[in-house]
C-alpha cells in the first residue's frame, strides 16, 4: 500500500519533470533555429526608404557617382533602388540591389550594403560573369569590390581584385509566399516548417584581405580592369544550378583598403578552401559576416528596355536608319506588293542601327545572315497576302538570329523580331532561353534532316498559320476578317503549347502603341481567354 | 449475362467512337485548337487531278514535276492527305537539278520529298486568282532545293483545262523569313516566277 502510495506522489513529479526538460528541450531547439533562421526577400522603394541609413547611403552614393560621372561616362553607373533582396540573420542584415551601367560590360552587377555593429552599413560591388544564357556562370567565381569607407574614388577604381574561397550548400525549407522569399534554414527540410518543400542555396566565402597589390599588379586574385569592361573572372569549383533567387553569396572582403587607398588582396586563402566554411559568420575578424544573393533585372524589364530602344529617335548616317526610321518606313510599305523589312545590327559602344533588306517576293524577306545582325523587321502586308501577326517561321528565326549573331552583349534580351502590320507593329522577344532553345531541334530539321519521317520545321510553321485560318473571315473572301485580339490569342496560345502537350516556347508577344511611343506586353488571362495588355514601362 | 454483354458493347462502342481521329476537310476554316491526331482529309477528291507527269518548254529550260497523292500520312502530330513530288529543271540546256530518281527511291520518307503539301488556295485568296471557277481550289506545295536549304520555297499550284489539254499553272514563291548566309544565292535555282506545265 506504501508503495503504492509512493508511486502515485512520485508520478506526478516525473511527469513534471519530463514537461519542464522538455521545455527546455524546445527552448533550446527554438534557440537553435533562431539562430539558424535566416530570412530573405524582395523588398521595394517603400520598405527600403524607410531605412533613412540605407536611403542616405543611396542617395550619397547617386550623388557621388553623378558627380563622377560627369568627367566619365565609361565609370558611371545607376544603382537601381526600387527593389532590393533584403537578407537577414540574427543581428545582421543585408540589401543587395542591382547595378545598371549605360554602358554594357557583359557582368552582373549588385551592390550589397551590410550591416556592421555601429549601425551603419559597409558596402561592396560584387560582379558575377555570365554564361551565354545571361544566367550567372558559376564556374567564375564573382569579384569583390569593397568600398572602405565608401570612397567614391575606389568605387571607380581601375584594379579590382578577387578574393573567394569556396562554397557550402545548405538544405532550405521555402516558407514564403509568392511575393516575398522568405527562407527558414533548417538541416532537415520535409520536418520544418514549409509549406513548398527545400530549396538550395549556395554560399561562397570570402577571404580574409590582407596583402597589398600595387595598381599595376592584376596578376594574383584574377584583377579587372573597369576600363574596357572586361571581366577576366577566375575559375571557381562550382557547378552552380541554382536560379537566381537561390544563391546566396557571402560577399566582401572585410578590410578592402589600405590608407593610401591601395586595394588588398589575399593570396594566402585561396588554397585554403576547406576551412573555409568555419567561416561563415562566426566571430573571426578574419572572415567576412556579409551574406548577398544576385539580383538580375526581371527578363521583362530587359526586354522592354532593349524595346523602348527602338522607339528611340537618334540621328544615323545613311543609308543605315535607326530602328525607329525603319519601322515608321516600314509603316508606310504596308500596301507595297512585296515583304519589306530591315536588318537590326548591334555595334559596340553604339545605338543599334537598321540596314534596308533589298526583296522582290511577296511572301519571303530575306535577312543577311552577318555576325552582327541580332534581329530585324518586316512587314506582313495589308493586301491579304500574310496574316496579320507573326508567324511560327517568324518565330524560328528569333532563334535563328540568336545563334548566328556573333556581336557584343549577346544576352537574350538582345534578339527582336518585328512584324509591321495593318493591325499593329508586334515584337516578340526571348523570355527564357532555355526553353526557347529546344526549337533548335525544330530549326534543324527543314527537310526532316535527322530523318524520322517527321519534318519538324515545316509542321512548327503549319501548326500556327491553320490556327489563323480560321479568322480568315470565309474560305473564298479577299479580306483577312480577324481582329487583332483573335490573331492575338491563337498566337498567345501557340507560343504556350505549341505541341499540343503544353510545352511552351520561351518567348513573350509586345505591341507597340499606334505613335510608337511605348510596347505593351501582351499575355493571354486563362482564366478568362482575355487578351491582356501590360505597359512595358511597368 | 445478355445484360453484361450490352452494358460492354455500349462501352466498346462508345471508347472506340472517341478514340477516332477528328476528320477536317481540306481547306475548312474550323479547326481545333489542339491538332493532335486531326486528319485533314481531301474528303472531295480535289487533289486528283493533279497526279500526273508535267513539263514546262521554254526553248532549252524545262521543268518537269511529278506528282503523285498520298492519304493519311501522318507528319508526327496530324494525318493529312497530300501530294508528294519531285522535279527535275534544266536551264538553257544544263540539268541544274533532277530530283526525280528520289519518287520511287525507298530510302526517302514521304516527308523528304521535294514537293509536298495540300494547302488549299480559294479563289479570292491572295494572289486573287482571275482565271478560276468560284468554288475552284489551288494549292500551296513545299519545294525544296536542296541545293539552298536555307530558303523557303513554295509553290502555288492551279490545274487547268484548255482544249481538252490537262495543264497546270504554278508560281514559284518564297515564304516566310530567311538567314541568308553571306554570300549565298537569294532565289531558288528555279526562279521565283509563274510556270505553264502540261501533262505528260
Amino acid at each position: 500500500m506504501k508503495q503504492k502510495i509512493f508511486k502515485l506522489k512520485l508520478l506526478p513529479s516525473v511527469l513534471l519533470l519530463f514537461i519542464l526538460y522538455g521545455c527546455q528541450r524546445d527552448t533550446i531547439a527554438q534557440d537553435t533555429l533562431q539562430k539558424n533562421l535566416i530570412t530573405k526577400k524582395r523588398v521595394y522603394q517603400n520598405d527600403i526608404t524607410k531605412n533613412t541609413k540605407v536611403k542616405d547611403f543611396i542617395d550619397s552614393i547617386d550623388q557621388k557617382i553623378i558627380q563622377k560621372s560627369q568627367d566619365n561616362r565609361t565609370h558611371s553607373f545607376n544603382v537601381l533602388t526600387d527593389e532590393a533582396i533584403y537578407i537577414e540573420k540574427e543581428n545582421y542584415h543585408s540589401y543587395t540591389f542591382l547595378i545598371q551601367r549605360p554602358n554594357v560590360n557583359g557582368l552582373l552587377e549588385n551592390l550589397v550594403l551590410s550591416s556592421i555593429d555601429n549601425g551603419a552599413y559597409k558596402a561592396t560591388i560584387i560582379q558575377y560573369a555570365l554564361d551565354s544564357l545571361s544566367e550567372i556562370d558559376h564556374m567564375q567565381q564573382p569579384n569583390l569590390i569593397p568600398l572602405e569607407n565608401f570612397n567614391v574614388d575606389n568605387l571607380l577604381a581601375k584594379d579590382i581584385y578577387t578574393c573567394q574561397d569556396g562554397e557550402i550548400t545548405i538544405g532550405f525549407a521555402y516558407i514564403g509566399n509568392a511575393d516575398g522569399i522568405l527562407y527558414e534554414e533548417a538541416g532537415d527540410c520535409i520536418n520544418a516548417n514549409s509549406n513548398a518543400g527545400c530549396d538550395t542555396i549556395r554560399y561562397w566565402i570570402p577571404c580574409h584581405t590582407n596583402e597589398t597589390i600595387d595598381e599595376e599588379d592584376n596578376s594574383s586574385g584574377g584583377s579587372n580592369d573597369a576600363d574596357d569592361g572586361n571581366n577576366s573572372g577566375n575559375n571557381g569549383n562550382s557547378d552552380g544550378n541554382d536560379s537566381d533567387d537561390g544563391n546566396t553569396v557571402g560577399g566582401g572582403g572585410s578590410s578592402g583598403n589600405n590608407d593610401d587607398g591601395s586595394q588588398n588582396n589575399d593570396n594566402e586563402d585561396n588554397d585554403d578552401s576547406n576551412n573555409t566554411d568555419n567561416c561563415f559568420m562566426n566571430n573571426d575578424s578574419s572572415c567576412s559576416n556579409e551574406i548577398t544573393s544576385p539580383v538580375q533585372e526581371r527578363t521583362d524589364k530587359k526586354n522592354c528596355n532593349q524595346l523602348n530602344k527602338l522607339l528611340e529617335d537618334y540621328p544615323v548616317s545613311p543609308p543605315l536608319k535607326s530602328p525607329r526610321a525603319a519601322i515608321v518606313d516600314l509603316k508606310n510599305k504596308l500596301s507595297s506588293n512585296n515583304e519589306e523589312g530591315y536588318s537590326f545590327v548591334s555595334l559596340s559602344n553604339s545605338n543599334p542601327k537598321a540596314a534596308l533588306v533589298t526583296n522582290t517576293n511577296p511572301y519571303t524577306i530575306n535577312y543577311k545572315n552577318a555576325p552582327n545582325v541580332y534581329g530585324g523587321a518586316h512587314t506582313h502586308q495589308n493586301n491579304n497576302k500574310k496574316h496579320p501577326i507573326p508567324s511560327g517561321g517568324d518565330i524560328l528565326a528569333l532563334l535563328g538570329f540568336s545563334q548566328q549573331y556573333n556581336g557584343p552583349f549577346a544576352e537574350p534580351s538582345l534578339f527582336e523580331h518585328i512584324t509591321v502590320t495593318a493591325q499593329g507593329v508586334y515584337a516578340i522577344k526571348i523570355e527564357d532561353m532555355q526553353k526557347f532553345l529546344q526549337l533548335l531541334s525544330i530549326l534543324n530539321d527543314r527537310d526532316d534532316a535527322n530523318n524520322d519521317g517527321i519534318d519538324e520545321f515545316l509542321n512548327f510553321d503549319e501548326a500556327l498559320a491553320t490556327k489563323y485560318q480560321k479568322y480568315d473571315a470565309n474560305d473564298n473572301s479577299e479580306t483577312i476578317a480577324g481582329s487583332p485580339t483573335e490573331y492575338q490569342r491563337e498566337f498567345l496560345k501557340f507560343i504556350a503549347d505549341y505541341d499540343g502537350n503544353g510545352s511552351s516556347i520561351g518567348i513573350a508577344l509586345y505591341k507597340a502603341d499606334s505613335a510608337l511611343t511605348q510596347w505593351n506586353k501582351l499575355t493571354l488571362n486563362d482564366n478568362t481567354n482575355i487578351v491582356e495588355s501590360t505597359p512595358c514601362n511597368n | 449475362m445478355k445484360k453484361y454483354i450490352t452494358v460492354i458493347t455500349i462501352i466498346v462502342c462508345m471508347l472506340s467512337c472517341k478514340a477516332q481521329s477528328p476528320i477536317i476537310p481540306l481547306g475548312d476554316r474550323d479547326v481545333p485548337d489542339n491538332l493532335n491526331g486531326v486528319y485533314f482529309k481531301d474528303v472531295n477528291n480535289e487533289l486528283d487531278k493533279f497526279i500526273g507527269t508535267w513539263v514546262y518548254q521554254n526553248g532549252d529550260t524545262s521543268l518537269t514535276i511529278e506528282l503523285m497523292k498520298k492519304i493519311q500520312v501522318f507528319n508526327g502530330r496530324w494525318y493529312v492527305d497530300e501530294l508528294l513530288g519531285e522535279y527535275k529543271y534544266i536551264e538553257n540546256g544544263t540539268e541544274l537539278i533532277n530530283y526525280l530518281p528520289r519518287l520511287t527511291d525507298p530510302d526517302i520518307n514521304d516527308q523528304q520529298h521535294s514537293i509536298s503539301g495540300n494547302k488549299v488556295v480559294f479563289p479570292l485568296n491572295s494572289p486573287i486568282c482571275t482565271d478560276c471557277n468560284p468554288t475552284e481550289k489551288r494549292f500551296i506545295l513545299y519545294f525544296r532545293d536542296y541545293t539552298r536549304r536555307y530558303l523557303n520555297t513554295e509553290i502555288l499550284v492551279q490545274h487547268l483545262e484548255d482544249n481538252g489539254l490537262e495543264k497546270i499553272k504554278i508560281f514559284v514563291q518564297g515564304n516566310g523569313p530567311v538567314l541568308l548566309p553571306e554570300g549565298a544565292p537569294e532565289t531558288p535555282t528555279v526562279p521565283y516566277g509563274e510556270y505553264i506545265l502540261i501533262k505528260q
